[in-house]
């Protein structure tokens, strides 16, 4: 059922199998799959149904790093988390980001890709999508092309819907129907109750918007903030507690990843770039208006180059001209002509992984939230190689398009001219800062998500990547909460 | 009159929900495979270029070749 801490907080269960902090697609995967499982769940949930300011406004940060904007914008803090705006797109982690790389430090999962391959049609099912299969597919010499889905509200029969699944709206009914899930809104979690012998977690500190507060007893607990919050919650907890809860080795908070991206500009292309690629014509068909290719040098390639992983979107095709804006100044590519040089065009976008920095991290802040706890403070850094990835990548789709004849595309001059600073805009993936590591040398939790030194508190959500290849994460983060519910249920 | 028979002699007569639903369905994916193939048949209007020389003009990646290409801007 779902319950609100407004204008009081609700009575609760003397005590639940496992408390899940914050209700994002992590947290709400996790809820439904340990309820399915017959646990006694609570979910803990820190904004109402849908926007409130004040809720909101507990996002507040400091920028202290590269430039980023204002923390409170990316985000959303009420039921459904992010996915209240996230743009649908579902991507794997591929093999080749789960495995240590020589040349990049700190590279390399404790776990593997085929770990979580078992979790893909669950996760697959929870987006509403079709399962992913196989990653990559050789698309020409040092290219392939990656596979990616939506995640859509449609069923079956409506192909031409793409409404964008948002967490909190479509599994609202579930969870108000199941009667092993507590769910309480506007419930903030302000600090945890230890046993300062075992490290046990005894209790959450909840406290509602009116004044009031209650301890929660649970078995285990999860965060599941999100990636800064994550971070922030923890440097909290260990602030109190003398750094035993995964910061042993100083790591909460490092390593925070991004998925640094930049827009190309147009693109043109004959009739053969789209018509080549087996699957897109069926792909285009079903998934309407989301003709996109998605192109990422090969494994060998970026291993070849020193490069890092990266996504070249070749996006919103459509069968029409180049606007003459676009041409301006490129006398060939003016001197084209539409349905009988060239045939569809659209944008193309660069996202790149960012490789693993500790130096690039979240911290706290001297400011206060209205709960008297610390703000977040975040300390993003890029190295050169992620620059050079994009660079890299970016170059060699121009090259592939005219190697095979398939078209041109724009590029700005930032990104030709080697050594001039990027154009960077932002993804909004908040990775890394609770990293996963066999030892808390290099990380904060372990391979189950359980945080090292901790005997019941558990990290979901994107805060574990220990690389963040170039893929987009809800689809990861889904898979690692079905993994956890899983390592959950069997150690119940 | 054998079963085979009697079958043969109902369906020939009138869409059953499953022969519709199989219509639709063919039609459905034979659709955007006919478009793949017609466009695949058609031949490509710009060369290939197996080693192109890569030059950017006026915001293309071109190649130094590619007719008007120059004068190509520094960089890369």
């Amino acid at each position: 059922m779902i319950l609100n801490a407004r204008p009081g907080l609700p009575p609760l269960a003397a005590r639940y199998g496992v408390c899940i902090v914050g209700g994002g697609p992590a947290g709400i995967t996790l809820a439904l799959k340990l309820a399915e499982g017959g646990q006694r769940v609570l979910l803990l949930e820190a904004g109402d149904h849908d926007y409130t300011p004040e809720s909101q406004d507990l996002y507040d940060g400091e920028i202290l790093g590269q430039e980023y904007p204002d923390l409170r914008g990316p985000r959303l803090r009420y039921l459904g988390g992010t996915t209240g705006h996230w743009g649908g797109r579902c991507l794997a982690l591929e093999p080749f980001d789960f495995e240590p790389r020589a040349d990049v430090p700190l590279s390399g999962w404790p776990i593997r890709a085929g770990d979580l391959k078992p979790y893909e049609a669950g996760a697959a099912a929870m987006l509403r999508t079709i399962e992913i299969g196989q990653t990559r597919r050789l698309f020409d010499g040092d290219l392939d092309a990656i596979t990616q889905r939506w995640s859509t509200q449609r069923k079956p029969h409506q192909v031409t819907s793409v409404e964008i699944l948002r967490f909190g709206s479509f599994y609202r009914a579930a969870l108000e129907q199941s009667a092993a899930i507590d769910v309480v809104l506007n419930a903030n979690v302000t600090g945890l109750s230890v046993d300062g012998a075992t490290g046990r977690i005894t209790a959450a500190q909840v406290q509602g918007y009116d004044g009031a507060s209650a301890a929660v007893q649970a078995d285990r607990f999860v965060l599941a903030m999100g990636g800064i919050e994550n971070s922030r919650f923890l440097l909290l907890l260990n602030e109190r507690n003398a750094d035993r809860f995964g910061n042993q080795g100083g790591m909460v908070g490092r390593c925070f990843m991004e998925h640094p991206l930049f827009y190309n500009g147009a693109y043109f292309v004959t009739r053969r770039l789209f018509s080549h690629y087996r699957y897109w014509g069926a792909e285009k068909f079903l998934r309407a208006e989301r003709g996109v290719l998605a192109l990422s040098p090969s494994p060998a390639f970026m291993r070849r180059a020193g490069t890092l992983n990266c996504v070249v979107h070749l996006s919103n095709v459509q069968r029409t001209a180049l606007d003459p804006s676009d041409t301006e100044g490129a006398a060939f590519v003016q001197g084209l002509r539409f349905d009988q040089d060239y045939f569809f065009i659209g944008d193309t976008f660069s996202v790149g992984e960012q490789a693993p920095n500790p130096a690039s991290r979240i911290v706290l802040v001297e400011g206060r939230d209205r709960f008297g706890l610390r703000k977040a403070g975040l300390d993003w850094q890029l190295s050169p190689i992620d620059g050079q990835t994009l660079r890299t990548a970016t170059l060699e789709v121009a090259r592939m398009l005219i190697r095979t004849g398939l078209g041109r595309m724009k590029m700005p001059p930032e990104v030709w001219n080697n050594g001039a600073d990027l154009p960077y805009d932002l993804s909004y993936h908040h990775m890394g800062g609770a990293r996963m590591s066999d030892t808390p040398e290099t990380g904060v939790v372990n391979r189950d998500c359980r945080v090292h030194g901790a005997p019941n508190l558990y990290v979901a959500g994107a805060g574990v990547f220990c690389t963040s290849g170039a893929a987009n994460p809800t689809f990861t983060i889904v898979q690692l909460a079905l993994r956890l519910a899983d390592h959950l249920l069997r150690a119940a | 009159m054998g079963k085979a028979d009697r079958t043969q002699g109902q369906t020939g007569r009138r869409i059953t929900r499953r022969g519709l639903a199989g219509g639709l369905a063919a039609v459905a994916v034979a659709a955007p495979l006919t478009r793949v193939a017609t466009l695949k048949a058609q031949d490509n209007p710009l060369p290939r270029l197996a080693a192109p020389d890569l030059t950017l003009v006026g915001g293309w990646v071109l190649d130094r070749g590619d007719s008007a290409a120059t004068p190509p801007e520094a960089g890369a």
